[in-house]
């Protein structure tokens, strides 16, 4: 039976890694899209039924092409794009942010990022280059959605 | 959006959203990989639809108060 009638039916499936994996991935983007100020269709001018369209035709499309080659080299392959891939700031400072050690410029913004990413301001950025911000919040966002998704697949297993 | 840059499809004649222009903007830093590993959790083999995955998706958005 699958595992969402199983639910309904009052036979609760034992736990699995989707619900793991899911949250890490949103655990990540969330934090990201708020960093950057990114804002939903509402804000854009659309309409709701625009709105639900768009992500009508997001749901048959998809999020890729590709599907990847495994879970575990999908992440690390997000992991050295983000910590690795030459930038605005030296890779060394990304992994170090990853880990939880700030530079001392960027650390109110990425306390931010880990803990309440919604409440990130204009304020917040003023002052500071777009790619620093960017590639410093993704290094934030990754550690922290990595690190509970570890904790969380290590209690299942 | 707060980063101009980022607004890669502002001036391309339709419409995406903040996030998919999000995962366009340098793509080898994030959106390439990402977009990968979401298509593999998100519509690859589970025993959980692609629709209760996208619920699990906007409840942990909710969670985080994104309006993603």
């Amino acid at each position: 039976m699958r595992p969402a009638l199983a639910f309904i039916a009052g036979n609760a499936p034992p736990p699995d890694a989707s619900a793991i994996e899911v949250k890490a991935c949103f655990d990540l983007i969330t934090r990201y899209a708020d960093a950057i100020g990114a804002v939903p269709h509402s804000e854009m001018g659309l309409t709701r039924e625009q709105a639900i369209a768009h992500e009508g035709r997001f749901f048959e499309l998809g999020y890729a092409d590709d599907y990847g080659a495994g879970v575990e080299e999908g992440w690390q392959r997000v992991h050295d794009a983000i910590l690795e891939t030459p930038g605005a700031l030296d890779p060394a400072v990304r992994r170090a942010i990853y880990a939880g050690d700030d530079p001392p410029e960027l650390a109110p913004l990425l306390d931010k990022v880990r803990r309440h990413a919604y409440r990130i301001t204009d304020r917040d950025v003023e002052g500071l280059d777009a790619d620093v911000v960017i590639e410093a919040a993704l290094a934030a966002a990754l550690g922290e959605a990595l690190r509970d998704r570890q904790r969380a697949l290590e209690a299942l297993a | 959006m707060r980063f101009a840059q980022v607004e890669t499809t502002r001036d391309a004649g339709f419409y995406l959203s903040d996030i998919g222009q999000a995962l366009q903007y340098r793509p080898d830093l994030f959106g390439g990989a990402f977009s990968a590993l979401c298509q593999q959790l998100m519509r690859g083999a589970s025993e959980w639809t692609a629709g209760e995955r996208e619920l699990f998706a906007a409840f942990v958005s909710s969670q985080r108060q994104c309006p993603f």
